[in-house]
């Protein structure tokens, strides 16, 4: 045969192309690296976007999407400057910054990168491996939704590989890490669309919608409030900023309040002749009736502007609505509307006022989180000195100065009162 | 001429033999269409299999009077001895009765019997016949063979030398450990 070569053996440089790249596509991606160090020409085909793509989609796609690709790519082209520069520039920085979104004081960080020094060299070249291992070592913080109770909101994550799951980061003034806790797989998702939280997602499907369609709506709980939150608020209430929530019943309405933040409402348009749901398309007013809410809510039944946001005091405002199209995502909503009640996010920031409280807290600042405090204890120190602490626990919780953990229950009613950390 | 395929074959396996004959008898009718190799044999094969040849179906999209005529479609880079191992592969998998355990023994032995070199040959052949299958089967088999064997390995397998500098050597294995991935 013509390919042979005289000695017989077949040269890896005679193959025809489809032929490497049938038999790398079926590598790993450990073994893809380490036979890059076979020789150069396997070196670069090794390190191919067609090969590594796969492989990105493979282990990632369910919870990087456009936002992400679009970031990495910011991160890389930063890097491929940086290492041009380097010559003439002497910094100190190992890390590349990551992408900001709005302007000061709205400012909006989409993904961080950690140690980025490696991308300077050739590695720069291939986008989709470096993507693929930085994810892997937990070094990019990407922009992720993430399925909080009912709610879905904005948060930097990034992977631990030794745990596989992932440590979420939640906008509060800066970005802090959220509480422990490590999220898995399944609470995670791609931002579905590739608006940023401080925009108003422009609705595409008003005129298909109809009875029985489940949707998303953008929701934040004050006019006054952008999309993105306000700092303002943010210092007085420690609220939560740049997230996008779901919202799918009254408990998280309570918790909202408390939340300047772009929420999304997860809604069942349904035909139902004990509950419904009325749903009327004018020429430029949605109305809109919520199932999950009690009759009589102010939350129960809202108007939509097509064009522009809706705020009312009572109910929020409303931004875009998203058709949800496909039954893994409906059906991904129906299972987390079935959760126990929703736990109050831990929330990092915490102004203590001295001496007159104490608190247990857990983690170190700024991610502490308060598990109880008692306010006044001094006037009780007798009690407990004296061993009789049922006594002063009973007086503690009569006069209110204990706050206590507790979980609150689903059916919370517009007026309650609930904890909310400070 | 289908014989002598059969007769030039060094171990024919009893189920792809026995098959065989079971399609001579019940499809004697079936046609077939004449291929030579490029070291001048002359096969003749069914239709329903030469069919499955991409080279052979865009031969005959081009010129497709060689179907009927007895013109031999030029095949310039099998040999003959690939072209029998092609056509025993595709034999034994058209073979309607063969479960999967069947064809899984059958591979592993048809993959046993071919050292590094036909095995290489064999895939060139695939790949200009244009034989998924096969070509799939091919490929799959080497990455099992290079995958997780030392870089010699790979080097001697495809034939080829280490031209990194030393440097370049050292500038690779400490990008490729920021991947996570160490060399012993």
């Amino acid at each position: 045969m013509d390919n042979i070569e005289p000695s017989g053996t077949i040269n890896l440089l005679n193959l025809p192309e489809p032929i490497m790249d049938s038999i790398l596509k079926r590598l790993s991606p450990m073994e893809l690296v380490g036979m890059s160090e076979v020789c150069t020409c396997l070196r670069d085909r090794c390190r191919s976007d067609p090969l590594w793509e796969v492989h990105v989609k493979q282990k990632w796609g369910k919870v990087i999407g456009d936002v992400a690709y679009k970031e990495w790519q910011w991160h890389i082209t930063t890097a491929k400057d940086k290492g041009i520069n380097q010559f003439n520039q002497h910094n100190n920085h190992n890390g590349s910054l990551g992408s900001f979104s709005g302007t000061w004081p709205m400012l909006y960080l989409r993904s961080y990168l950690e140690d980025c020094g490696h991308l300077n060299s050739s590695l720069a070249n291939s986008f989709m491996m470096t993507l693929y291992f930085s994810l892997l070592n937990g070094k990019f913080w990407f922009p992720a939704q993430i399925y909080r109770g009912a709610l879905v909101r904005h948060a930097l994550v990034r992977y631990d590989s030794k745990s596989d799951d992932f440590e979420v980061r939640l906008q509060n003034g800066g970005w802090h890490i959220m509480g422990y806790i490590q999220f898995q797989w399944d609470n995670l998702r791609a931002p579905p669309v590739d608006t940023p939280p401080c925009d108003r997602y422009v609705s595409d499907c008003l005129q298909d919608l109809k009875p029985g369609d489940h949707i998303e709506i953008q929701w934040k709980s004050r006019r006054e409030i952008t999309y993105v939150g306000d700092f303002n608020d943010f210092n007085y209430n420690g609220l939560q900023i740049g997230g996008m929530l779901l919202l799918v019943t009254w408990t998280h309405v309570m918790k909202m309040r408390t939340s300047a933040a772009v929420v999304t409402l997860f809604i069942i348009l349904e035909m139902d002749k004990l509950r419904v749901i009325k749903f009327a398309l004018l020429t430029e007013t949605l109305i809109v009736e919520f199932k999950q809410y009690a009759h009589g809510s102010r939350m129960k039944r809202v108007k939509l502007l097509r064009n522009g946001e809706q705020c009312e005091e009572a109910t929020g405002c409303y931004g875009g609505i998203r058709k949800l199209h496909s039954e893994e995502e409906i059906q991904r909503w129906e299972r987390q509307k079935l959760l126990p009640p929703h736990q109050t996010p831990q929330n990092p920031l915490l102004q203590l006022n001295g001496e007159r409280l104490l608190g247990s807290f857990s983690g170190f600042w700024p991610l502490v989180s308060l598990g109880s405090y008692l306010e006044n204890p001094g006037d009780l120190t007798n009690l407990l000195l004296s061993n009789c602490s049922m006594m002063a626990f009973y007086i503690s919780l009569q006069s209110g100065r204990f706050w206590f953990p507790a979980q609150v229950y689903k059916d919370l009613k517009p007026g309650d009162h609930i904890e909310i950390q400070r | 001429m289908a014989e002598e395929t059969e007769s030039t074959k060094t171990e024919p396996l009893k189920t792809a033999e026995e098959e065989f004959k079971k399609l001579e008898i019940t499809e004697e009718e079936e046609s077939e269409l004449k291929l030579e190799t490029s070291d001048h044999v002359t096969f003749m094969v069914e239709a329903s299999i030469a069919m499955k040849f991409g080279a052979v179906q865009q031969y005959l999209e081009v010129s497709p009077a060689a179907s009927a005529s007895a013109t031999a479609i030029p095949l310039h880079n099998v040999a003959s001895r690939e072209l029998i191992l092609i056509l025993e592969y595709y034999r034994m998998h058209d073979w309607v009765d063969a479960g999967e355990r069947d064809l899984k023994e059958f591979d592993e032995r048809f993959l046993k019997d071919l050292n590094y070199e036909e095995l290489k040959e064999l895939l060139l052949a695939a790949n200009y016949l244009n034989v998924e299958k096969l070509f799939n089967f091919l490929t799959k088999s080497i990455a099992n063979i290079i995958r997780n064997k030392d870089v010699e390995f790979v080097r001697t397998f495809f034939g080829i030398d280490n031209d990194y500098t030393p440097e370049e050597e050292a500038a690779y294995r400490e990008e490729n450990a920021w991947a996570g991935v160490k060399f012993v």
